[in-house]
Formats: structure tokens, sequence, C-alpha cells
């Protein structure tokens, strides 16, 4: 019924497994995400400035990085951790959810800690004073005020996974375990015209689960929204953080572990990788620097570098840009058609990257096309990328920013309404300032996966088209792991340290000026 | 904010300016072969057209490409002008379609007939073959390597084998199609029996063998023979029941906007030089006196223990495709 | 009987001073203002003795009990004070009546007499027709009643209240100001009130401690202060009334 060659009970198979892979990375990516928003903000946790910062990182990293990582590290023969996950490595249900949910915890952590952030610390405090532990002014206070983002965060995990494709394909594929970006995959793959049917069968499908959860989550915040939301008051003081006590120690124990775990481990299985000679030799006296100096020395290489840092600063500020003033329109202006726009623009979020650059294929032949009848002849690779990701990544800064407008005080605009300021003098000087650290945290957030997408842009590449995930790409089927390994690697470090320099100084200057 | 908005508009401006400004006839090669390959072909091959052509490469995996043409077709017209991939039942699909341009190229006289199209739809431009590779520092005594494909089901394999996914990957498909016509599904069910990993592309079979996560693997030998010259433990075994030959042919799309540049950029693929840039990127040329890869064995040697070919089977191939598409998914991928 | 006293309490930021080595005493049943300009360290003392901020140095004893001292860190749930904040910090996912029962829920008092709890404050502050409406429902002043009838509920030790009526209106401040100093010889409560305005402080304490740039200036009654001002920033400060 949708597809060639896979019966409906595969389909359905799939279906399964991908509403149980993305509601655990939900629930799991919505835990995590919450106890370290809360740690990092409200807590006496060692380090806790720095680890405020450093947790925002794994976003950085490209899952499909995440996932060249825990292979070699759960390799059965020479893997590092291999005990741990002695049966099949890392492949399987287990490895997908613990990937992907490094990646999906960014949308909830950071949706929180800016909620945690802007909320009035004295309605926590004033709970304390009431005789509630640290624990219950969490479940009775933090939590029902701060479900917005919550809720939104979780969301944008549950959608973020059920259209991701890298991690399900490296991780679930070689043991049999299909979703259903991985089956629409196997559709187009090689199916000729008739593939691309069903895989765009099945993307509907996909797209009518997303639906259902995007108009889920908004009656969700819906229902709190109506019992008044806004939780940012004039601030007063800065937040007395809650003593650990005994608990200290082993929190910081544990929340850098985790860290260490998410990040540095995976990085550093790639570094291994990127020194051996040959994949699986990793004899720290074989290392050599000759995948290193192959890939920096490639020609696309630069080529590549230009093209995704001018697509990925360009495109990030144009939509958050967008974002910010589509969300204003909606929230605070109470514009259906805004409110709609920021709705739709779930669609191609929860879309496999692959659907999208298949269906812009045709709209690019199209156009070409349609300019040529005027002797004009367009088809920039490049202009179609930024197209593709400004569609693909619209969402989760338009949404982050809509639920920031939400979380502050009508007060606070009307004040600066009644000294006279036009909409664009309040939202320069009011909205932006109040919301930057949201708004930083949204670029970051779109920024980074433009840098290293590679899913469409494998698609839509062309000559003088190469980007990080091409090159990525080519080097991955072409060449041999390791040049593989050191392109990621080199995109690895690259990620982590701009998201370590990135990490909310501006936000910090903001924070102590007022 | 004006500054930005007039600023993208320039640039707009400027690419669409900047894409249409060079007045030379363009050709399009859409192709698998390797980078390198590519860079040796570059200039010969812009030498023996005349000077007015610009020759535009689009390199990306076989199964990428039929993505993209495929997509650009069922929007009116490709761009491309030549193809040139690796999935022979893709060639067959278009030319069924009527998208192919027929063309009987005198150059490609000296192709065996059965790599050719009746109808001069496509040819045989090269031929990959599919192989067992293995890790040499894994299997240290020689009796333990499989010597056939049959070996590959026994038992003491288990855990041990990896191949590409043939609903991924054309030559993949070939392997698994010509497989199952030898042996029957039941070699299949031994495999699954064995738990086989069918993932990926054949560079992931070459990694996967490396890390000896499985150190035995059915793969392209052009793939074995790379990672050898990279110092890689990978070696290959030509099975005894047959090495499996995955047609790669060249075909001229029928929309071409320059038909007769692209049919002399054809008969080109088929000079000395160009077969002879094939071979050193480590794929066997279609033509008996050329020579064969470093490190592999000799055309004439590898031909005898060859899967039989012809232009039937891949009619009959094409045509059960979906079929065995699906009964491979039922065997081995669920 | 339980005094609050401070002994040589301080507070330090890094490298600055914020609050100079105190010693303050709050006795039992007084009613105790905390007044100097905005930024002299008052509030950071309040929450050094509801327990919200950490001292540097120093003692806080409530009665015979160490709130805190060398080895000794109570924390804030445990002290037992209610709070009354300058935000009024009202659950807006609460109902009035649900607010101020939280501190009596919390400390697990069963239902009934929670709800006669709840009922006899909200009566004391006249919000016992409002019980049920939610915060986003009320005034100003209908908020810090809220507020003031949570901090009262559970009939603490010590009342602290962090300038409670800075945001209300002129007339409402007078109301709630005749209300509060009915409220503490009703009750006979110890209050605890930090505050910029004299007026405030005057009008209602028992005992009023200056502070500025992190020292005590003066304390005493409000007679005594009005009647011999110490020179220098008192004087100059009273001046400005």
């Amino acid at each position: 019924m949708f597809a060639d060659g896979i019966s409906n009970a595969a389909v359905i198979d799939a279906l399964l497994r991908s509403l149980s892979l993305s509601l655990a990375v939900a629930f799991i990516s919505g835990a995590a995400g919450c106890l370290v928003a809360w740690l990092v903000t409200r807590s006496d946790i060692g380090g806790g400035r720095a680890l405020s910062g450093l947790f925002s990182m794994p976003y950085a990293i490209p899952a499909y990085l995440l996932g060249m990582a825990w292979i070699v590290l759960g390799n059965p023969a020479v893997g590092a951790i291999k005990e741990i996950f002695p049966e099949s490595g890392v492949y399987g249900f287990h490895g997908m959810v613990l990937v992907e949910s490094t990646v999906a915890f960014a949308f909830p952590y950071l949706e929180l800690k800016a909620g945690f952030e802007r909320m009035d610390p004295s309605l926590e405090e004033a709970a304390r004073m009431s005789g509630a532990r640290p624990w219950r002014v969490f479940r009775d206070v933090s939590f029902p005020l701060l479900w917005p983002p919550m809720v939104n965060g979780m969301c944008l995990s549950f959608l973020y996974t059920l259209s991701s494709f890298g991690v399900p394909a490296m991780l679930g594929m070689p043991v049999r375990q299909f979703v259903l970006t991985t089956l629409i995959y196997s559709q187009f793959k090689l199916g000729g015209m008739a593939g691309i049917a069903a895989g765009l069968r099945l993307s509907l499908l996909l797209l009518f689960m997303a639906m259902l959860v995007l108009v889920l989550s908004n009656r969700l915040v819906a229902l709190q929204r109506r019992r008044g939301g806004a939780i940012t008051g004039s601030r007063v003081s800065r937040p007395g953080l809650v003593r650990l006590g005994r608990g200290r120690v082993p929190f910081t124990a544990v929340t850098w572990t985790v860290f260490a775990a998410a990040v540095a481990l995976p990085w550093g299985a790639l570094a291994f990788s990127a020194m051996a000679p040959v994949a699986g030799d990793y004899a720290p006296s074989a290392w050599t620097m000759r995948n290193l100096e192959y890939v920096l020395n490639l020609p696309e290489f630069r080529e590549a570098l230009v093209n995704s840092l001018a697509l990925s600063i360009s495109v990030a500020t144009f939509v958050v840009g967008a974002g910010f003033l589509l969300a204003f329109a909606a929230v605070r202006r109470g514009s259906r058609a805004a409110g709609w726009i920021i709705e739709a623009m779930g669609v191609p979020f929860s879309t496999p990257g692959t659907v999208i650059a298949i269906l812009l294929i045709f709209v690019s032949t199209w156009a070409a096309a349609a300019m040529g009848r005027f002797g004009l002849s367009f088809d920039s690779p490049v202009f179609w990328m930024g197209f593709a990701y400004a569609l693909k990544y619209s969402a989760v800064s338009a949404r982050m920013l809509a639920a920031a407008y939400r979380q502050v005080h009508p007060s606070l605009e009307e004040a600066a309404v009644v000294s006279g300021a036009t909409t664009f003098i309040l939202l320069r000087t009011i909205w932006f300032p109040l919301l930057s650290r949201t708004v930083i945290a949204a670029w970051f957030l779109t920024a980074l996966p433009m840098f290293t997408e590679l899913t469409m842009s494998v698609l839509l590449t062309g000559p003088g088209g190469a980007t990080m995930g091409t090159v990525l790409f080519q080097l991955q089927e072409y060449a041999d792991q390791p040049s593989a390994a050191a392109l990621a690697w080199i995109l690895l470090s690259a990620a982590l340290l701009g998201a370590f320099f990135m990490r909310g100084r501006k936000a910090e200057e903001i924070l102590e000026g007022r | 904010m004006k500054k930005a908005t007039t600023l993208a508009i320039v640039i707009a401006i400027a690419t669409i300016a900047l894409t249409s400004c060079s007045g030379k006839k363009k050709i399009w090669i859409y192709t698998s072969i390797y980078k390198e390959v590519i860079e040796t072909m570059r200039e010969p091959l812009r030498k023996a057209l005349p000077s007015d052509v610009e020759v535009l490469w689009f390199q990306s995996g076989s199964e990428n490409i039929a993505s993209k043409v495929n997509a650009e077709l069922a929007a009116g017209a490709t761009r491309a002008d030549l193809i040139l991939t690796s999935d022979p039942f893709w060639y067959y699909e278009l030319k069924q379609d009527g998208k192919l341009l027929p063309y009987t190229s005198p150059a490609s006289k000296a192709i065996p007939p059965i790599y050719v199209d009746p109808d001069g739809a496509f040819a045989g431009v090269r031929l990959p073959v599919m192989v067992i590779g293995y890790n040499s520092r894994y299997f240290t005594n020689e009796a333990d390597l499989p010597k056939t494909w049959k070996d590959l089901a026994d038992p003491r394999y288990k855990r041990l084998i990896s191949m590409p996914n043939p609903l991924e990957s054309g030559s993949s498909f070939t392997a698994i199609a010509l497989l199952q016509k030898l042996y029957g599904w039941d070699y299949f069910e031994k495999l699954r029996a064995n738990d086989i990993i069918a993932a990926g592309g054949n560079s992931s079979v070459i990694t996967r063998i490396e890390t000896r996560e499985r150190p035995v693997g059915i793969v392209l030998l052009e793939n074995v023979l790379k990672a050898w010259d990279k110092g890689s433990p990978v070696r290959p075994v030509y099975p005894a029941d047959g090495t499996i030959p995955v047609l790669s042919p060249i075909a001229i799309l029928r929309d071409s906007r320059n038909p007769e540049m692209a049919k002399r950029a054809y008969d080109w693929f088929f000079t000395k030089e160009a077969q002879e840039a094939i071979v050193r990127g480590s794929m066997y040329s279609l033509i008996e006196s050329a020579p064969s890869p470093d490190h592999a064995r000799s055309y004439a040697e590898l031909r005898s223990t060859m899967m039989p070919w012809s232009t039937e089977i891949l009619a009959q191939m094409y045509a059960e495709r979906a079929a065995i598409k699906s009964k491979f998914s039922e065997t081995v991928l669920r | 009987m339980s005094d609050l006293r401070l002994k040589g309490v301080a507070k330090r930021f890094g490298e600055k001073d914020v609050l100079a080595p105190m010693d303050v005493v709050v006795t039992d049943g007084s009613f105790v203002s905390l007044l100097g300009p905005s930024g002299c360290g008052k509030t950071t003392l309040l929450r050094l003795i509801a327990g919200l901020e950490t001292p540097s140095a120093g003692e806080i004893v409530l009665g015979e009990t160490v709130l805190y001292g060398p080895g000794v860190n109570i924390p804030p749930e445990k002290r037992r004070f209610g709070m009354v904040f300058q935000s009024y910090a009202v659950w807006p996912h609460m109902t009035v009546f649900e607010n101020v029962e939280y501190p009596l829920k919390v400390r697990g008092m069963d239902r009934k007499r929670r709800a006669q709890g709840v009922m006899k404050t909200l009566d004391l502050v006249h919000m016992d027709e409002l019980a049920g409406r939610y915060p986003h429902q009320l005034s100003g002043g209908q908020q810090q009643r809220t507020a003031l009838a949570r901090g009262l509920v559970m009939e603490p030790p010590v009342l602290l209240l962090d300038e409670p009526l800075s945001n209300l209106d002129a007339r409402l401040r007078a109301e709630m100001r005749r209300e509060i100093r009915d409220l503490h010889r009703a009750l006979g409560i110890t209050i605890l009130y930090v505050t910029h305005d004299q007026r405030e402080a005057f009008e209602m304490a028992t005992k009023i401690v200056i502070i500025n740039e992190g020292r005590i200036e003066q304390e005493g009654t409000p007679v005594e202060i009005q009647n011999d001002p110490a020179p220098g920033f008192v004087r100059e400060f009273l001046s400005h009334a």
C-alpha cells in the first residue's frame, strides 16, 4: 500500500519504532535538560558557569559525527567501551536513543535555561520560605511555570528525532531496525520514479504524525497560558543559589562526567580515528598527521569552508531575524497570519532532509526552465542550499522566540509604547535587549547545524557548491574512514570551539549590567 | 536593516549574472567516478572538444545522481547531458521511459556486445567487479579464508560478514540478483543466520573490514584496491564460483541541449587515454587490450571466473527487480 | 524568648564588602525596620537572615537555635520565617487560596486544618472573598495582600518583608501601612521590615536600623532617632524626607 517491496507490516514496524524512539528521546532529553538547566542556573554546583555554556555544545555536533564516533567506541573488536555493550555494540535502539538524546538535549535545555534566567527568582524563593525543600520547589513552582518552554523544547526534540536520518541509518539499519526516515530513504535510493512516489507517500505519514504532535503541544502550552504565563517581573535580585550540601560533590562529579561522556569521549574517538593510518589501527605508535594534512590540502576544503561559513552565517541571521519579527507579530500583535506561518514552519522541520531536497530539485528545475524562457539562466547550488537550510531550520528560532515573548510581562512593552516608541524602536530598544539571550541561543542553534548540514547539501550541491557536509560525504564514500574522521574531527573541534566562545558572553554582560 | 536587504538583492543579482554570463556551450556530466580520476580526465576531455565547449562535472554517489536526475526529469528536464554511474538497472529504466538518446558509437566497437545495449541506448564504459574482501591481519591463516561465495554461508563466518545494502547500492543489487540466480534464496537465509550486516555503501564495508567489526565483506574490488594502495590490510578474494560484474554504462540524455558535443564526449570515454585513466582508478577497462589495475589479476584471468552476464540477464533482472528487492528485504533485512 | 540575634554577620561578593560585620538584635514581638538608600545592603542582610544567601562570616541565632554559625547552615525552608517579596512573587498558576495554603501543605498539615488556617489568614488581610481567583485577576494591592497572607499563615516566629509596598500607589501604601501595623499589634508577631521609605519606617517600626554602604549608621526607636540623628549620613538622609 505504501511502497514497493515493503510490506505494510514493515511500514507499521518502522512507524512504531519512529514513535517510540522520538518519545524516548523527547522524555530523556526533557528530563536531563530540565535537571541540568536547574543545576546550572539555580544551584551551587561546582563550575556551574562553565557547565552552563558547555552543555549547549553537544548540539553543535552534527548527529552523524556522533554516530561515527560511537561506532568507533563501540566497535566489538577494538572499541574502547565494547564491554558496556557486548552484544551488538552501539547498534540498535539503545544506541539511537543515546546519540539522538545527546544532540536533542539542547532543545529543552536551552529553552529551560533561558526560562530559568528570565523567571523572577523570588517566585521560587517564596516557596522555599514557605518551607519547601529545593526538589519540592522545583516540582510545585518552577516546573509548572516553565511548562511552555519545557513542552516546546520536548516537542522540538521529538520532531528532530522523528525527522532525523543519519543516526538511524548508521546505528539502526545495520541491525535491521528501520524507522520511517530510513525507509523513505531506501525508497528514494533504488526505486526509480515509483520509489520517489512511495517515498513521498511515506513522508506524508511522517508529516501527519508531526502535525499531530505540534497540535498536541500547542494545546498543552495553551492550557498553561490561560492561567497567565508571564513570569518575568522587574527583576530585583540575582537568585540565591540553592546549596546542594552533601549532594554537591556527587552532583558535580556526575554532571561533569555526563558532559565528558557526551562530548569529550566522541571527540577523542574521532581524534584517534583521524590519526590512525588505517581504520582500526589505533595504536599511538602508528599515529600520523597524513589524514589531517590530506583533508586540509583538499582544494574543495577551502571552497567548502567559505561556502559553509557564508551560508550558515547569512541564512541563520536571516532566519532568526525573520523569526524575531514573526514571533513579535504573532504573540504581541496577535497576528493570525504570523501565527500560522510559525506553525507552518514545523512542517519542513519535521520533514526529512532528503524529501525537502528532492522537492527543491523539482522547484529549482521549474525555476530554471521559467527563467530560461526570459533568456536568463539561474542555477546556483549555493542559493538552493541556503533556501533549503532556511526552510528546514526556521522553526527552531521562531518557536523559541515566540515562547520567550510569551514569558515577558506585557507591562514592559506597554511602558515603552507609552513613552512614544514606534514598533521599530520598540523592537530594537525593548524586545531585542530583553530577548537577547534567546536570540543568541536561537542563532546558535540555527547556524551550527547549517554549517555541517549533509543530507540536503549532498543532493543540492553542484559545481562551486561544495560545503562541509558534501566534502565529508565525498571522503566517506570515496576516500577512507580515517580521512573522513579527520574532517569530522576538524568540524567537531571547530563547532566545539565556536560553541565555547559563543556561550553567551554577551548574555552575561547584559545580565551583569541589569 | 535596509542595508542588509540591499546587499542581499545585490548578491542575488550578481549570482544570476555570473552564472549566465559565460556564453560557452555547456556539457554536464553526472558521474560516480572517483574525484581523483575525474581530475586526470578534465584536461584531456576539454582538449578533445572544441574550445567553445565547457565541460561541467557533477560528482556524487550513483544513487544520489539517480535521485537528482529522476527528480529533475520529473520536473521537466534534467541538466545532465551525459551520465556515467554504476547502476545498469537505472539505465535500463531510463531507456524504457524513453529518456535516453540512442547512439551507436563507432568508438564503443571494442566493447564486448554483452555489455552494450542492443538499441544503442547505453554502453558499458568500465567494469567494476564485486569480490570478497577480508582483513589480512585478522585472517593470519590462509586456510581460514572464504574461497567462494558459498563459503560465506558457512556458520564459521557467523558475525564476521558485511555487505552494502542492495536497496541503496546498485552494485550490491547486481550481486544479490546474480547470487540468488546461482544459489537461490536459501543462500540468503544462511547469510541471515550468519547475522550479516547489509548497510551503507561499499566504503562502509571497507571500514567494517578494517576495524575488524566485520573482517569479511562482499565489496567492490576497486574499493579493496584503493585501500590496499593506502596501506590498509584489506585484500581481495576472487571467489571461485564467479566474480560479479557490475556493468557501469555511459549514456546520453534525450534532453541534451548539445547532442553533438555530448556524442563527442561520449566517444572520448572509449579512447585509450580515458580507459587508462579508468584503469589507474582501480577499475577494469572493458577493452581487452587494456592493462589491469595495480594489485589486481589480469582481465583475461578475471573473465575466466566471471559470472555469466548478458543483455537478457539484465532485462530479466530488471523485470524481477521489485520482487528481488522485496524478497531480500524479507530474508535479510528483517 | 525567641529573639533574633546577628553577631558579626558580614557578606562579601568577591573582593567587595557588601556588608561589614554587624550586630543586630530583633527582640521578640518587636517591629524592626532596616532603613537605607537602595543598594546599601539592607536587602542582602534580610536575605542572609532568610537563608537565601550565605554569610561570609558571623552567626545568626533565633532564640536558642543557631541558624548560621561555624559548621551550621540551616536551609531557608527549615528556618520557618515568613517572607514577603517586593515583586509579591505570588504564583501565577495557583489561586489565592492555593498560594496561601502552600506553606501549610508543604508542612504536611491535613486538609481540614489547612482550610481553616487559610481562611482565617485571608480574613485578616481582607482577601477571604477573592480566595478562588488567580493572581492575574487581582490588582497589585490584592496580590500583595495574598503574599502577606502566605507569609503569615504558618505563624512564623519572624516575618521578613522586603520593600513590600514600593510597587503600590500612595493611597494603597498608606492603607497597607496601617494594616501591617495593626496586624503586628493584633498578632504580636515579630517583624523585620526592609524599606528605603522613611515614612514607612517611622510610622510602623518600634526600632529602626539605618544602614549605609554596608554599615550600621545608627539604631534606635523612631523617637530617639528623630530627636537625635547621628551627624553625617543620617542627618543628611533624614533631611530629604
